[in-house]
């Protein structure tokens, strides 16, 4: 492999990784936003805690997968063309690919019986990729720790977690005065305990 | 059709700002020797704006994409030495001809089509006044 090929591989990890960081910090925030919450993302929770009707990926997630790539797509494409790297749209095209596939793994639990009382384990807390089970404690148990809000990586959480107690002025419910003024410390969120499964 | 904030009737517009940019790029260089590829996103974003019936932030976005293309498009094609080294040959090796007054031209121009692209001037088919569309989730 020559260099061309290595910077081609550097952009496309490149664009898995800031999309990865933008698609976790804006689920952090829809979280923290009632409102937009309500409108959007709740459909969501609804529709996969409880029991399984209908196919994977409906025309509402199928927008705001493809909403998004579109948007990525649109930088990437840009990078390209002023730096002759094919390794950002490409990234693009195969982020997009991923996260379609990478749903269908990640609630693959989605069955007959409702999230809450197939009895999973709680989420355990770490560096590694966000398994199954780790996006099916999101859908039990949104606003426990750990925090479960990241796509690919679970590095993400931990770094949102040690910056909640500044994130959470930045956001809509934290600036409406909608959470209690308890501050999550960097402490009380390593002090988390988990189960393994 | 809804992609980002963009109905047909507002992508026809882009198109259509797209070819005349376009044209208006090539007249520009050969009949007065100005290479102007902001003008390209002035039109795009103008024309954009003119067919849309409501605000899009992400449609400028879009917009912004589509004037870049095409302004790197008309001075590859322009630039163009030999039919065989043609539009595609000039697009895959367009970074190469990058220096900074044209790095800045396509920045202006990209940046005047994504204001212009998120803009109404378009007026409402139901006669009433402007108004945030919700965005596509």
């Amino acid at each position: 492999m020559g260099w061309t090929e290595f910077w081609w591989g550097v952009a496309i990890l490149g664009v898995f990784f800031v999309s990865d960081l933008v698609y976790a910090l804006d689920h952090y925030l829809v979280h923290f936003d009632r409102e937009r919450y309500a409108r959007t993302h709740s459909i969501h929770h609804r529709r996969y805690n409880g029991r399984k009707n209908e196919r994977h990926l409906d025309h509402s997630e199928l927008t705001t997968y493809g909403s998004a790539a579109l948007m990525s797509a649109c930088a990437t494409s840009a990078l390209t063309l002023l730096t002759g790297n094919p390794g950002f749209f490409l990234g693009s095209v195969l982020k997009f690919v991923h996260t379609l596939l990478f749903h269908h793994y990640q609630h693959r639990w989605w069955s007959e019986v409702a999230v809450r009382k197939q009895g999973l384990p709680k989420a355990t807390s770490g560096w590694g990729i966000a398994s199954a089970n780790y996006h099916a404690y999101h859908h039990s148990h949104p606003d426990d720790l750990p925090f479960t809000y990241a796509e690919t990586w679970k590095g993400f959480d931990r770094i949102l977690e040690w910056l909640h107690p500044w994130l959470l002025k930045l956001t809509v419910d934290g600036q409406a005065g909608r959470i209690a003024a308890k501050v999550m410390s960097r402490d009380a969120a390593r002090g988390a305990k988990t189960v393994d499964p | 059709m809804n992609w980002l904030g963009l109905d047909l009737r507002a992508f026809a517009a882009a198109i259509v700002g797209c070819v005349l940019g376009f044209f208006t790029y090539g007249y520009l260089m050969h009949a007065l020797g100005m290479e102007s590829p902001w003008v390209i996103g002035l039109m795009v974003g103008g024309a954009t704006a003119l067919g849309s019936s409501s605000r899009s932030k992400m449609r400028g976005l879009v917009v912004g994409t589509l004037a870049l293309w095409t302004a790197a498009s008309a001075q590859a094609l322009n630039a163009a030495q030999t039919p065989a080294h043609g539009i595609v040959d000039g697009l895959v090796g367009f970074h190469a001809t990058l220096d900074l007054v044209r790095l800045a031209q396509l920045t202006i121009g990209t940046l005047l089509a994504i204001g212009l692209g998120a803009l109404s001037l378009g007026g409402h088919r139901d006669g009433s006044g402007p108004s945030r569309q919700a965005e596509p989730r």
